[in-house]
């Protein structure tokens, strides 16, 4: 069943797909063909005419792709600044968490065979399906973005705890809203 | 007359720096969630790997990053913008 047809499956597709090693050898070529020839603004641009499909039928995907985007943009930057940093961080979270690793890609591959599968129609019943297919894997896409720039950040003081709050009154003394 | 919350709010340095930065009609939203998380209104999602403990909810564009692993203790982590310049 092709990720059209029944957007809600994605993910199996994504795991069929990562068990095929020749569709993986062509998967990384295209992701070093994309490191060399994409611009942060082609990305963005590439997204805003996605949500231009969307919305010109109706469907609210704007979060979700926002999630993404943030998602691709801070990895490609990653990649072109800071290479070593990333990658370690990358293979300390693939040693350590393998599970959340797998489940990574399979995300962000779901994600990925969603957006090709909105060039493929016009059908609003289509889009609507792979938008609310797309919003929930953003979510979880959201919640790697956030561990890996995490992992990134050395820890310091910033850590350290600066206030408690007991009642409300207190915390609103500590967000300077008195 | 003083509410008390059920679970202490401990607030690191960064949420500190963080929640400076934000205007008053975000401070004033950020402490509507804190009150949410208090009550379990609201949970957020959790993260991954080393920082699975911790939880993000969303607050337009800004993420809250806390944790509640801690028995009686929410502890206000970061917050941040989302790093899109989209639409």
């Amino acid at each position: 069943m092709s990720v059209l047809e029944e957007p809600s499956n994605v993910e199996d597709v994504a795991k069929r797909l990562l068990e095929d090693e020749r569709a993986l050898s062509i998967l990384t070529l295209v992701f070093q063909i994309t490191l060399v020839k994409i611009s942060e603004s082609d990305l963005v641009a590439t997204y805003r005419e996605l949500g231009d499909r969307f919305k010109s039928v109706g469907v609210d995907v704007e979060d979700a792709l926002e999630a993404i985007l943030e998602h691709n943009l801070w990895k490609l930057r990653q990649v072109r600044s800071n290479f070593w940093g990333y990658a370690l961080m990358y293979l300390d979270f693939i040693l350590n968490y393998p599970d959340n690793a797998y489940n990574y890609v399979v995300t962000l591959l779901s994600t990925m065979l969603l957006l090709l599968a909105t060039y493929e129609t016009i059908e609003p019943t289509k889009l609507r399906s792979i938008g609310e297919a797309l919003s929930t894997l953003s979510e979880e896409l959201e919640s790697y973005t956030l561990t890996f720039m995490l992992m990134l950040e050395k820890p310091g003081v910033e850590e350290e705890v600066s206030a408690t709050a007991r009642t409300r009154e207190e915390l609103r003394r500590v967000f300077r809203l008195e | 007359m003083s509410s008390e919350y059920k679970r202490a709010v401990n607030v690191r340095r960064r949420f500190d720096k963080a929640v400076r930065s934000l205007d008053r009609d975000l401070r004033e939203r950020v402490l509507n969630i804190v009150d949410e998380l208090q009550k379990g209104t609201i949970s957020g999602k959790p993260l991954k790997g080393p920082y699975r403990e911790f939880k993000s909810v969303g607050i337009g564009k800004y993420r809250l990053i806390y944790s509640d692993k801690v028995h009686c203790v929410i502890d206000l982590y970061d917050i941040r913008h989302r790093e899109t310049a989209y639409i």
